[in-house]
């Protein structure tokens, strides 16, 4: 079944080059089979391995944490090809769509740090195809200082990987605790820059705003998760690298808040909350995976969206109105991700509270009063009449909602202090955009920062940091 | 074994020229050949340390025994040199087609300019 999961979206992939039709078909019908596999997984509670070939073989692994990323894939997948079906998208868009599909499925299954080396270069090479599809200047510069930043990030994470094997004799991601601690350092800013997380995430705002709403919405709710899911497997390692991990987490839950307060334009602002959400998964390994799950649902349902907007403008975008079959997917996507009960953001929000105490809770609770404040223009966005008939362009995001809410009703703990909480964060972030932080949106931030040369440095401030940190405790 | 020790530093020097390329050269080609170099460098060292525990090539044979080089490192290795010469490949023809619209390999030049062609 594994093999079905990596394999049927590149022979999808494959067999819509070659044959040049079925190309809306049968590519969505593997994402059907991930989707079944995944929900069978985590229905239940088996882990499905494979072993290529003895000892320096691959093995492949679906695990519970999988099969939530793997779930998550799918939906965002078929969401995105059945929005961008009557588009007039060029047959490459879907062809690329599978073969994205598999890639990263793969990145998820894998369990040695070579073979994740190997497939996490094989998606970012489809996703800068994907970003650099649309042939005009923005387009290619886009995809070339995305995989620009990628090649660089995972340069840093090949050598690490050379002194873990130098050191434990293999591949495997538990060789990680007994390798020098600069390996350490090495492959986790490896996987920060993948994963899009504090200094080294810097370049996510500018590549997620700039490319094409279908793009943006595979990237943010799918494509980071490929570096979440390794950072999540190797906090299980040590007690040590999970500290490092979570440091970072929690530096970029801030940047990333701190951020998205001065934007004006939704698309930078739903990348700059992207930075923050990717800090809350790796906060409590233990809940990231439907933490994970429920950000990148939510969030490609609001790009997806984003896209169909009359303005980018937050500002004139307020004047204009949304019509209600574009806004209420909006808004409920909105709502998830600041935490509301009966979706699944809520569910997430409240694995991660109760697994943490003390300073760190607060932290996170101010965390999420933050999360609701950045998602309060979106929230209250004013709505405006309209026909459901006009465009079939609310369809994608409504069908992420349903599986948002669907799951969420499902899973969502039915306690009423948790409703009281995250209803009182809800009403606190709401009230602080209303009386303050909303006029922030209309200082203009200075944008030299995000120079190619500047966010290249700052992923190598942020090694050195970290070699530091490591080294002088 | 002083050699060695040559070797490597000379294989580490070629890391830090690359990643120093990396983050202080203006013109577009040139970054994008520093960021090979760097990919050289680490390449050279997987090979480095393959060839630590002997230099013989690694063979299947009955009772061989002897100073070998270590097969896994080389293996591996070939992936990623492919790997990397397709991604330089790819930012190439990236790169080309920027250079064609405005005519200019700077890379400050293409940042102020790029949002002019929608």
């Amino acid at each position: 079944m594994i093999l079905l999961v990596v394999f049927g979206p590149l022979l999808a992939g494959l067999c819509c080059l070659l044959l040049q039709r079925g190309l809306r078909t049968i590519p969505v019908l593997t994402y059907l089979v991930s989707m079944g596999v995944s929900l069978f997984v985590l229905t239940s509670g088996r882990v499905l391995s494979l072993e290529l070939v003895g000892s320096f073989g691959i093995s492949l692994r679906l695990d519970q944490a999988a099969a939530w990323f793997i779930l998550l894939n799918a939906l965002v997948s078929g969401a995105v090809s059945w929005h961008e079906r009557y588009r007039g998208r060029h047959h490459y868009f879907f062809i690329l769509l599978a073969l994205l599909h598999g890639c990263v499925n793969a990145c998820f299954v894998s369990q040695d740090l070579f073979n994740l080396y190997v497939v996490i270069e094989l998606t970012t090479i489809t996703a800068f195809l994907l970003i650099g599809q649309g042939m005009s200047t923005r387009h290619l510069w886009n995809a070339l200082r995305y995989i620009f930043l990628s090649n660089v990030g995972m340069l840093f994470f090949l050598l690490g990987t050379l002194l873990v094997y130098e050191a434990s004799g293999d591949f495997s991601f538990a060789g990680v605790v007994q390798a020098p601690p600069t390996a350490r350092a090495l492959i986790i800013i490896g996987l920060l820059v993948k994963g899009g997380v504090f200094l080294p995430g810097l370049w996510l705002p500018q590549a997620h705003a700039e490319a094409d709403a279908a793009v943006s919405a595979l990237l943010s709710g799918v494509v980071v998760n490929i570096g979440l899911l390794p950072l999540i497997r190797l906090e299980g390692c040590s007690p040590d690298v999970e500290t490092i991990i979570r440091v970072a987490g929690l530096g970029g839950v801030f940047t990333g808040l701190g951020l998205a307060f001065f934007q004006r334009d939704l698309k930078r602002l739903l990348a700059c909350s992207t930075i923050s959400q990717v800090g809350f998964v790796l906060i409590v390994p233990v809940a990231g995976p439907i933490y994970a799950f429920a950000h990148g649902v939510a969030k490609a349902a609001l790009f997806l969206c984003a896209g169909n907007l009359p303005d980018r403008d937050l500002l004139r975008l307020r004047e204009k109105g949304v019509v209600w079959p574009m806004a209420w997917p909006m808004v409920l996507a909105a709502l998830s991700i600041a935490g509301c009960p009966l979706l699944v953001g809520f569910s997430a929000k409240y694995q991660v509270g109760y697994m943490l105490d003390g300073w760190l809770g607060w932290s996170v609770a101010l965390a999420s009063i933050g999360t609701a404040t950045i998602m309060a223009p979106v929230i209250l966005m004013p709505q405006r009449r309209g026909s459901w008939k006009e465009s079939p362009a609310w369809q994608g995001p409504s069908m992420l909602c349903a599986a948002l809410l669907a799951i969420g009703v499902f899973a969502g703990p039915y306690e009423a202090a948790g409703w009281m909480k995250s209803a009182a964060i809800l009403v606190a972030g709401l009230l602080l955009h209303k009386a303050l932080l909303g006029r922030l949106a209309t200082i203009p931030l200075p944008g030299a920062w995000e120079k190619l040369e500047h966010v290249v440095g700052m992923t190598c401030v942020a090694l050195a940091l970290l070699i530091l940190g490591i080294y002088l405790p | 074994m002083m050699l060695d020790q040559i070797l490597k530093a000379l294989i580490l020097a070629t890391i830090l020229v690359g990643l120093m390329g990396l983050l202080f050269k203006k013109n577009l080609l040139l970054r994008i050949l520093s960021m090979d170099v760097m990919g050289t460098g680490i390449v050279s060292l997987f090979v480095f340390y393959a060839a630590h525990h002997g230099r013989l090539t690694p063979t299947v044979a009955d009772g061989a025994e002897g100073a070998y080089a270590d097969p896994v490192l080389q293996g591996v290795i070939l992936t990623a040199i492919v790997i990397g010469f397709s991604i330089v490949a790819l930012v190439l023809v990236a790169a080309m087609y920027i250079a064609k619209r405005f005519p200019t390999l700077n890379v400050d030049e293409i940042e102020e300019r790029w949002k002019e062609d929608g």
